[in-house]
């Protein structure tokens, strides 16, 4: 401590600016792993979405399967004919109706896994950004005190 | 039917479970860990800044901008400084090449305007020139510096020069006018004081008038320069020299009127004219002058204007009598000069013809001889004992050939310091001749020496006494030595042994006393008065010269001053014999008679030497005693309840009734002299320019 005291005023210009580039690109380097993280969890996400769009839909055709199955259930037991068009229109109605909740359906899991595929990508673009800066941040001290020194020597 | 039971569940999706945010303390550390270094260096470089600042202080102080012989030189600044460090000690060095090149050109305007002293344009051009040869071999860095300065300076100064030399022509005007004045006023003096008339309308009055007006002038076109007293001063002065100059003109014509030229009264009458004169001055008015006065004044061209205020006020009137005194003064110092250089004529005359002059007259004889001083007659004596023209053979006979008192200057000669410094400039055998001539005189008759004391005291006469004893017997050494021995010997702590060892012992192997030594060195009838005053010299004349030459010394000298007399009482031998005190037959006669016709008013029949006789009253020296009269048996002779004195004061009253009838012979051989005077005068106006027979 005391041999740090007794440096010259250059010497301990070049260790602070020694300090200051390692802090820089320290503080980066945290910064951009932080943001790894933060994309590693978007990405989690996303798939947790798409796994939750299939169950969702799994459960929808489950649905209309049930449905449709009763449905021939029943008419079986009305002794209806397979061409009875009543039955044949409803269940074509509900066919229908579960094509158009399916695509809503995947339509939005899409739009949800999308952007959070986005916000994971941004927090890793953050991330080499922020590194990115403390690299120019550490050149700029670097230069900074190059022309410090100049001035004093 | 049966009724087909499906189970109720309840729907459950995997979802997103959100967005735990990572810790930044991490992205903290390191930028505080950023910010610590980054503070850290620029303390650092402050603390650089500072110490590399005063570094170019120190540099630029040690920088010398001139060499030894204050000529500038231009370099670089010293290698191995830093930029700040450069920064800072550029501009001081800046400054000091600044300062330098102004120093430099405020150098040389100071000798141009001395080579160009009221010629501003000359100096502008010559300035200039050099200005621009300046900047040719200046630096390029102050090559402008050099150009601003020079301009500043050159504008300055040719601004000085074109205001003193309008300055010093307007001092010149008001000199020259000054002078004029002045000059005018002395030549008035002058013109005053060569005789001019002094009455009003006179040409010196018109030049006083003119004088005035010029002071006007100057007052009018120069009263700027002129302190507030000053115009009263010049006015003051010029009266007080037109006024002066008028109450010297009738000072000088009063003093030649004819009745003022009596050779014996006429100066004392002038001298008092031209004291009433001052008196009118001082007091401004003539009321108090006497009508007969008052007519002298006239005639000398005085008139009442010279006092009045359009000529003097009051102050300048007594300086005016001031200056007055001043002439009277003069004037009374030259006739007192007339008057002794008259007296010392007479005393020649008195002398040449055998008489006796008084010590006083001598002292004025002499001083108008010019011996004034001991050293003054001393340089010239080797002329007067060998007498080259008749002047000094008339000094010579007054010395060696007279018996009257000696005049100080002659006396001095043989006082103690004066002949120890003569010893030194070894004039002392020669004063010792002169004592020798002045005071021993052979006896008529052939019979021997006899001595003449001529005023000298008996103390001088017993150290003369001594020193030629010395000189005639033991001389073993200088008169120098002689002196310094018996400096020494008074001084000598060993003086007593010393004695004693020259005295010796008596048969009886005792020691003799110098009181014994002087009974036996004495005649036997020597009194106890005369061995009491030899008893003052004899221990040094033992000391100096031994018991043998102190005997033959105080034998010789006890006859010289202590004579026997047949008129002291009880026949003794005395200083004050009047054998010794009046020397001169004539005067010994006189003594005899002025004492007898004192006798003849006693209460009985007295005579002189026979049964009246004289007691010396010692007071009154023995140069001219005075004495008792006492009969046989001493006791005092009375006339009624008055004892009888007598004394040398007929002899000094004879010898001035003498004086007086030759002084009053010259008086009138002087107004003879001035009779013939005033008459060769008239011849010469009325063109005879014969003599008168």
């Amino acid at each position: 401590m005391l041999q740090f005291l007794a440096m010259s005023n250059p010497a301990l210009m070049i260790a602070g600016a020694g300090l200051s580039i390692y802090g820089s690109m320290q503080a980066g380097k945290a910064e951009q792993q932080r943001q790894r993280s933060i994309a590693a969890q978007q990405e989690q996400n996303a798939k947790f979405e798409q796994l939750s769009a299939m169950q969702a839909h799994n459960e929808r055709q489950d649905r209309l399967a049930t449905l449709i199955g009763m449905n021939e259930t029943s008419r079986a037991v009305n002794n209806r004919g397979s061409n009875d068009r009543s039955i044949a229109a409803l269940t074509k109605a509900e066919r229908k109706k579960s094509a158009t909740v399916d695509g809503r359906a995947r339509t939005q899991s899409m739009l949800t896994i999308s952007r959070t595929k986005f916000a994971a990508a941004d927090a890793r673009a953050s991330g080499n950004q922020a590194m990115r800066s403390a690299l120019f941040q550490s050149v700029n001290t670097g230069i900074q005190a190059y022309d410090r020194i100049s001035q004093v020597s | 039917m049966a009724e087909i039971k499906r189970l109720q569940s309840q729907q459950v999706f995997n979802k997103p479970i959100g967005i735990v945010q990572p810790s930044t303390s991490a992205v903290e550390a390191g930028r505080n860990l950023e910010r610590l270094g980054s503070q850290m260096m620029q303390r650092a470089f402050e603390a650089e800044v500072d110490v590399q600042k005063q570094k170019g202080i120190d540099a630029a102080r040690g920088f010398a901008a001139t060499n030894t012989d204050q000529e500038i030189v231009y370099r670089k600044l010293p290698q191995g400084l830093s930029k700040i460090a450069q920064r800072e000690a550029q501009p001081i060095i800046d400054k000091k090449y600044s300062a330098a090149l102004l120093s430099d050109m405020k150098a040389e305007a100071k000798k141009l305007r001395a080579d160009f002293d009221k010629d501003p344009d000359g100096f502008d051009n010559a300035f200039s020139a050099y200005v621009k040869k300046t900047a040719e071999l200046t630096d390029p860095r102050y090559k402008a510096i050099a150009i601003d300065v020079g301009a500043e300076i050159a504008g300055q100064n040719t601004a000085d020069i074109y205001a003193d030399k309008a300055e010093a022509d307007d001092a010149q005007d008001y000199k020259n006018m000054f002078d004029a004045i002045t000059s005018s006023g002395q030549d008035l003096e002058a013109f005053i004081g060569a005789g001019a008339p002094i009455h009003d309308g006179s040409v010196a009055h018109a030049k006083f008038m003119n004088t005035m007006r010029e002071i006007d002038e100057l007052v009018d076109l120069h009263g700027d320069r002129m302190s507030v007293t000053q115009e009263r001063n010049m006015r003051t002065n010029l009266k007080r020299q037109y006024g002066g100059a008028m109450a010297s003109s009738v000072v000088a014509k009063l003093q030649a009127l004819p009745e003022f030229q009596d050779p014996a009264f006429g100066a004392d009458m002038a001298a008092n004219v031209i004291n009433a004169l001052e008196q009118v001055y001082r007091s401004g008015s003539i009321d108090a002058i006497e009508p007969a006065v008052m007519k002298h004044l006239t005639d000398a061209g005085f008139s009442e204007r010279m006092i009045s205020g359009d000529v003097f006020d009051s102050e300048s009137r007594r300086v005016i009598a001031g200056d007055i005194s001043v002439m009277e003064n003069n004037f009374q110092e030259r006739l007192t000069a007339t008057k002794s250089a008259n007296q010392a004529g007479v005393t020649m005359r008195t002398l040449s013809e055998g008489g006796v002059a008084s010590q006083d007259h001598m002292n004025n004889l002499f001083d108008n001889l010019g011996y004034n001083s001991v050293e003054s007659l001393m340089n010239d004596l080797p002329n007067i004992l060998n007498p080259a023209n008749k002047e000094t053979q008339g000094i010579r006979n007054i010395l060696l050939h007279n018996n009257s008192d000696l005049p100080d200057v002659v006396r001095n000669i043989f006082t103690t310091d004066n002949l120890q410094r003569l010893a030194n400039n070894g004039q002392l055998p020669l004063a010792m001749d002169l004592f020798q001539q002045t005071t021993k005189r052979l006896n008529v008759d052939g019979s021997g020496v006899n001595t003449v004391q001529r005023g000298i005291s008996n103390d001088v006469m017993a150290e003369m006494a001594s020193l030629n004893a010395y000189r005639n017997g033991v001389k073993d050494a200088s008169f120098v030595e002689y002196f310094q021995r018996k400096g020494e010997l008074k001084r000598d702590p060993q003086r007593k042994e010393m004695l004693n060892s020259y005295l010796g012992s008596d048969g009886n192997n005792k020691q003799i006393t110098i009181g014994k030594f002087v009974d036996s060195a004495l005649p036997s009838d020597a009194t106890p008065e005369e061995k009491g005053y030899y008893l003052k010299y004899a221990e040094d004349l033992v000391l100096m010269h031994g018991t043998e030459k102190a005997t033959e010394i105080l034998e010789q000298s006890a006859n010289k001053v202590f004579v026997k007399s047949k008129f002291i009482s009880n026949n003794v031998r005395s200083r004050f014999a009047p054998e010794k005190a009046f020397p001169l037959r004539t005067d010994m006669d006189v003594f005899q008679v002025h004492t007898q016709s004192i006798l003849d008013t006693a209460d009985g029949d007295y005579k002189l030497g026979d049964n009246a006789f004289l007691i010396p009253d010692p007071r009154h020296g023995s140069v001219n005693p005075v004495y008792m009269l006492v009969d046989e048996n001493n006791m005092p002779i009375m006339s009624g309840s008055k004892p009888l004195l007598t004394s040398g004061q007929a002899v000094v009253e004879q010898r001035m009734k003498m004086n007086q009838k030759t002084s009053l012979e010259v008086r009138e051989q002087m107004r003879v002299e001035y009779q013939r005077r005033l008459q060769f005068g008239k011849q010469i106006d009325d063109g005879d320019f014969g003599f008168y027979p």
